[in-house]
């Protein structure tokens, strides 16, 4: 898991940005371990396409030693012919996709992530997952 | 991969009458040549990349088609990135000028753009046909290039409305506590959380008539193509590489949506044009080819209900002040989004009143139900 220094810097603040033919929604998620079951702090799910600009973690609270998951969920609407043209709409949105995070002891840092796509459902889930020290 | 596979009878013997100036199975390249059901064609879900062949199943092939009939044909958008893409934009729903902000709402989107489509769906193709195309004794190899898009659609201000609609619905569940509670569960895997959303039941009501939302057809839209044919020559024959044809055409669907004969129920008027420069023609006297002119003009009307399409067309051919003229029915049936039927009968340009039949079958074959990316 990557890892950001936040230390005791306020506020830390969070951008998603994509650009993709689908509905993206994005979740921001705080937990005080790794393997905690429910967060502590929740960013309200936002259209990254519609509302571009920063967004303060925790109410612009510090955040120290916590666990950063944010997820989008990606809902695309126009019809897919196959799977190959299906793909290349995937290729689009990895190539895009940029979860940045800025605010901390360091320069802004962006995130790494996994696609996970599904033809069947045309959606696709974007995970990245980062431990703020 | 997409594949076309057209089959032509006819209640003539001889095959020459059908298979001169009958269909567009899809790509430009191939419509030029004229090898189709309907020469009406709208240039809708086509792939990023297909692969088409038309094979001519005659009775004597020598006399039409040969079997070595292939086309390629992509689009270019899905290939080129995009740049602030997003979903109203894709359907060509344009901000306000006045909204500058970066925070934007769903009634912002409060304007249209007519042009909107013409990259999005314009598609490049390329073809290598061979047969003799009622000239040449012996089949000879033609190049067609071509390239179709849709110029222009208008949606009404109610179809605008509906979709910025059905957009704040999907927001507003996909705000809702019961959706945040499963991406906030870190135990489950993406696969879990796609199958738990999915599979909720207000998530597949409002998915549902989202897309019947957006399936409506604009109330116009204007679709143009243009493709050139090359005749490769044929040294055996002493024959040097020459001009072969030259088509620009344009068609114009004014669609009616009729909720009453179907959840996706449309009427649709069609108007068409269609300019060819017909290089492929021999002076009988002189043995050179000779260059002819033609324009087609005419309309078709379409009743589209769900899955099942089928409509009348009639097109009258001017070629040097001669018409010819094309009426027929087709029937359309689309089984799922892999597999479609296409049938066509009547009485088509040189047929000289034999009445022609015309099937088609078109498939695609997908692989994959769903593909994993990782992205470090």
């Amino acid at each position: 898991m990557d890892s950001y220094q936040v230390g005791t810097n306020k506020p830390i603040k969070l951008k998603v940005a994509i650009a993709t033919e689908a509905i993206p929604m994005s979740y921001a998620f705080l937990y005080h371990t790794v393997t905690d079951q429910a967060p502590y702090a929740t960013i309200p799910p936002f259209d990254p396409t519609q509302k571009t600009g920063w967004k303060q973690l925790d109410g612009g609270n510090i955040v120290q030693s916590k666990v950063l998951r944010v997820m989008t969920f990606c809902r695309f609407f126009n019809p897919f012919p196959n799977v190959d043209t299906f793909n290349l709409a995937i290729k689009q949105i990895e190539d895009s996709y940029k979860v940045s995070i800025n605010g901390g002891d360091e320069d802004p840092l962006d995130v790494n992530f996994k696609v996970s796509a599904f033809y069947e459902g045309q959606t696709c889930i974007l995970e990245s997952e980062l431990k703020l020290t | 991969m997409l594949l076309t596979s057209t089959v032509f009878a006819q209640t003539d013997t001889n095959p020459v009458a059908a298979l001169e100036n009958l269909a567009p199975p899809s790509s430009p390249a191939f419509i030029l040549m004229d090898l189709t059901p309907s020469n009406i064609m709208v240039p809708e879900n086509i792939q990023a990349f297909s692969i088409q062949t038309i094979s001519a199943f005659s009775g004597d092939s020598s006399n039409g088609l040969s079997n070595n009939n292939y086309a390629v044909e992509f689009q270019p958008y899905w290939y080129v990135k995009r740049e602030n893409m997003n979903f109203f934009k894709y359907n060509n729903l344009k901000k306000n000028k006045a909204v500058r902000t970066a925070n934007s709402s769903p009634e912002d989107y409060t304007c249209y753009n007519v042009f909107g489509d013409a990259w999005k769906r314009a598609s490049i193709s390329l073809a290598l046909m061979n047969g003799n195309f009622n000239v040449f004794e012996n089949p000879q190899s033609y190049v067609s290039v071509g390239a179709r898009t849709r110029l222009l659609s208008f949606k009404t201000n109610e179809q605008r409305s509906a979709i910025v609609s059905q957009y704040s619905a999907y927001e507003q569940f996909m705000s809702s506590q019961e959706v945040i509670m499963i991406f906030a569960n870190p135990s489950l895997s993406a696969s879990e959380k796609n199958k738990a959303i999915t599979n909720l039941d207000t998530y597949k009501t409002i998915v549902n008539d989202f897309e019947n939302t957006l399936n409506r057809k604009p109330l116009f839209a204007l679709d143009v193509a243009v493709a050139y044919s090359h005749f490769m020559g044929d040294k055996s024959q002493d024959l040097d590489d020459a001009f072969g044809r030259l088509g620009v055409w344009a068609s114009g669907d004014l669609a009616f949506y009729t909720p009453t004969i179907g959840d996706n129920g449309h009427i649709h008027f069609y108007g068409v044009f269609r300019y060819l420069r017909d290089g492929l023609n021999i002076n009988p006297e002189s043995g050179e080819f000779r260059i002819e002119e033609a324009l087609d003009y005419g309309a078709k009307l379409e009743f589209e209900l769900n899955n099942l399409s089928f409509g009348y067309e009639y097109i009258t051919r001017d070629i040097n002040n001669d018409n010819e003229e094309r009426s027929m029915g087709s029937i359309r049936y689309k089984i799922n989004n892999a597999f479609t039927l296409n049938g066509g009968f009547g009485k088509n340009f040189k047929s000289d009143g034999e009445t022609i039949a015309l099937f088609g079958i078109q498939w695609g074959i997908d692989f994959q139900p769903n593909v994993v990316l990782g992205v470090d």
